[in-house]
């Protein structure tokens, strides 16, 4: 249906209970069912109607957090590396899921939830659609250092590696959480059934890598502290693609995963068999998640 | 407001075939400001403001390009290229006294000078979320203690005596501010320092070199805040760098200087920076 219609009076036409009334019903049916073509363009305001914003919210870590990896100990936040001829770590990642244990930021950990959201879910009942989930993160890394179990002072041994993580729901009715997972940098179909992405062609998009500064590594001890003040800052978006490789990454094989309900900042401390233990003091850090309407908005 | 309805239904007396209606019924049929309690339910004066989403047609709505500019985000940005120096004078006196007391914001809040190009000054013609962004690099001149491994820990950590030149004497440290400091300062979060810049800064001797390449830092940070009310509003990053008299000494030997400085910040660079925000007109109902 286009705009209002009303049939016109006719010449000579008689004012009678069935014309008016035919006429005043016209124009109640073009009100009760307006349509876009009825409004010009720029006639709604921000008193008219919602609003683009579907979720967001910001957290932030005041109190030095404190994070320490030893080479081998799975349940600390060890960064894998992969190691090259001399079994040294050469600073990439092995491939998921055996690519290292993260842990959130923070004593408290900098971590957002909120009501799971679709992506792409616009539906003629549910006309918002959310294309992608804006992350911001910084976090200031004050030190890093490490203990060199080998006597040789090498720096490039250790470091701290922070990046975004968001966790996954299966929509199945009640929203069931399925874990957390990273983004990749989008080198195979979103839809492809999950292979582990090799050694050096997948890559966690928004992954940042901070080593210390010079001299931090002391034979036996851990216990020298060179404040470097270094600003990690990180710009990325959870994508519908993000959904099917995580869905595809899981071990019991293809499962949906319809939702995002969480988002993290995460760290993981590098180390090798050169340098064991790494720590790191995050010194404050800040997480926002932001999530638009991506489709027309309904009002 | 459910559908609307005449305040006469046409169909139902006193209109009637073969009745000459009166003007007053046709009228208010046509135009009846009812009172508030039925506004928009009586006449054709639904028009005037009184739709809402029960009268769209369901499957067509309207689109984005009804949306006037504005209403539902706004933003703007500020920027600079050009190097500027920022001199001990403008600190006189000042340090962060890290050592335990670091000061409050209280006390910091008027020794912060606001840095040209990295600030802003928006109206918010609604109540919104105001997501801040910014850019900055910048560095120093201040003495660089290579670090001994029994230094004094900052913040009492066991294990740690001595001195930490590189932290509290002679760092350049940024703030984000909004609101002429009137509004909330974060304290830890929205701060980053830069250590000293100058090199080889032991043993007694003087500083040989400016080793900007390492000790050189950026921030690109954010912050959001939520619910900001209407209004005018600024927000943008100021520089603090201490500048005390303070002799350094050798935190191994305190009889022994390494040499006498009247001060430890005697410059601070701002290269390039920006400032950008922009805000969001907030859900009602978040999902």
């Amino acid at each position: 249906m286009p705009e209002i219609l009303f049939t016109p009076f006719l010449e000579e036409e008689g004012f009678t209970e069935a014309s008016i009334t035919d006429r005043l019903d016209q124009a109640k049916a073009g009100l009760n069912s307006v349509v876009q073509q009825a409004s010009e363009r720029g006639a709604l305001n921000e008193n008219h109607g919602g609003s683009c914003v579907v979720f967001m919210d910001t957290i932030e870590q005041t109190t030095p957090s404190l994070h320490q990896a030893t080479w081998g100990n799975l349940w600390e936040p060890v960064y894998w590396n992969l190691t090259n001829g001399n079994g040294s770590g050469d600073g990439r990642q092995l491939p998921p899921p055996a690519d290292g244990s993260w842990e959130a930021i923070g004593g408290a950990p900098l971590e957002i939830n909120f009501t799971p959201i679709p992506l792409l879910a616009a539906t003629p009942d549910d006309r918002f659609g959310v294309s992608c989930i804006y992350v911001m993160l910084n976090a200031e890394v004050r030190y890093v250092n490490g203990v060199d179990h080998q006597g040789t002072v090498k720096n490039v041994d250790c470091g701290v590696a922070i990046t975004v993580q968001w966790e996954g729901f299966k929509d199945d009715p009640i929203p069931s959480s399925q874990g957390w997972f990273h983004i990749y940098q989008n080198m195979a179909p979103a839809d492809a059934a999950f292979v582990p992405p090799g050694l050096v062609n997948w890559c966690r998009l928004p992954e940042r890598k901070v080593g210390p500064a010079a001299l931090q590594l002391v034979p036996g001890g851990l216990n020298n502290q060179l404040d470097i003040w270094h600003d990690i800052s990180i710009r990325t978006t959870i994508r519908p693609e993000d959904l099917m490789r995580a869905a595809n990454e899981l071990p019991v094989g293809p499962l949906p995963i319809d939702l995002v309900g969480a988002v993290r900042g995460s760290i993981s401390l590098i180390t090798t068999d050169l340098v064991e233990t790494t720590r790191t003091e995050i010194r404050n850090a800040n997480l926002t998640v932001i999530a638009l309407r991506g489709t027309e908005a309904l009002l | 407001m459910t559908l609307f309805d005449y305040k006469y239904p046409p169909a139902n007396p006193p209109l009637q075939d073969g009745d000459a209606p009166g003007g007053d019924i046709l009228s208010e049929d046509l135009y009846y400001p009812v009172p508030q309690a039925d506004l928009g339910t009586g006449s054709l004066d639904v028009m005037n403001g009184f739709l809402d989403t029960s009268n769209l047609e369901a499957t067509n709505p309207f689109t984005r390009q009804h949306l006037q500019k504005g209403s539902q985000s706004g933003g703007g940005q500020a920027g600079a290229t050009a190097n500027m120096d920022f001199f001990k004078d403008l600190f006189m006196g000042s340090s962060l006294a890290h050592r335990g007391d670091e000061k409050t914001d209280a006390e910091l809040r008027g020794k912060y000078v606001p840095i040209p190009g990295a600030g802003v000054t928006f109206y918010l013609p609604y109540d919104a979320h105001v997501l801040f962004m910014w850019n900055i690099g910048w560095f120093n001149d201040g003495p660089f203690g290579q670090p001994t491994w029994d230094v004094t820990d900052p913040e009492g950590r066991a294990g740690f005596t001595g001195v930490a030149f590189y932290d509290g004497f002679n760092v350049s440290q940024l703030q984000l501010f909004f609101d002429n400091g009137l509004g909330v300062i974060q304290d830890k979060t929205n701060k980053r320092k830069c250590p000293a810049g100058f090199d080889n800064f032991t043993g007694g001797n003087e500083a040989t070199h400016l080793d900007s390449l390492n000790t050189a830092r950026y921030w690109c940070g954010h912050k959001l805040v939520k619910g900001m009310p209407a209004g005018q509003h600024s927000a943008g990053l100021r520089l603090f760098a201490p500048y005390t008299s303070y002799k350094m000494t050798d935190p191994q030997d305190p009889n022994r200087g390494f040499g006498h400085r009247d001060g430890i910040v005697q410059q601070t660079r701002v290269r390039v920076r920006s400032m950008r925000y922009i805000w969001f007109r907030p859900s009602k109902v978040q999902l």
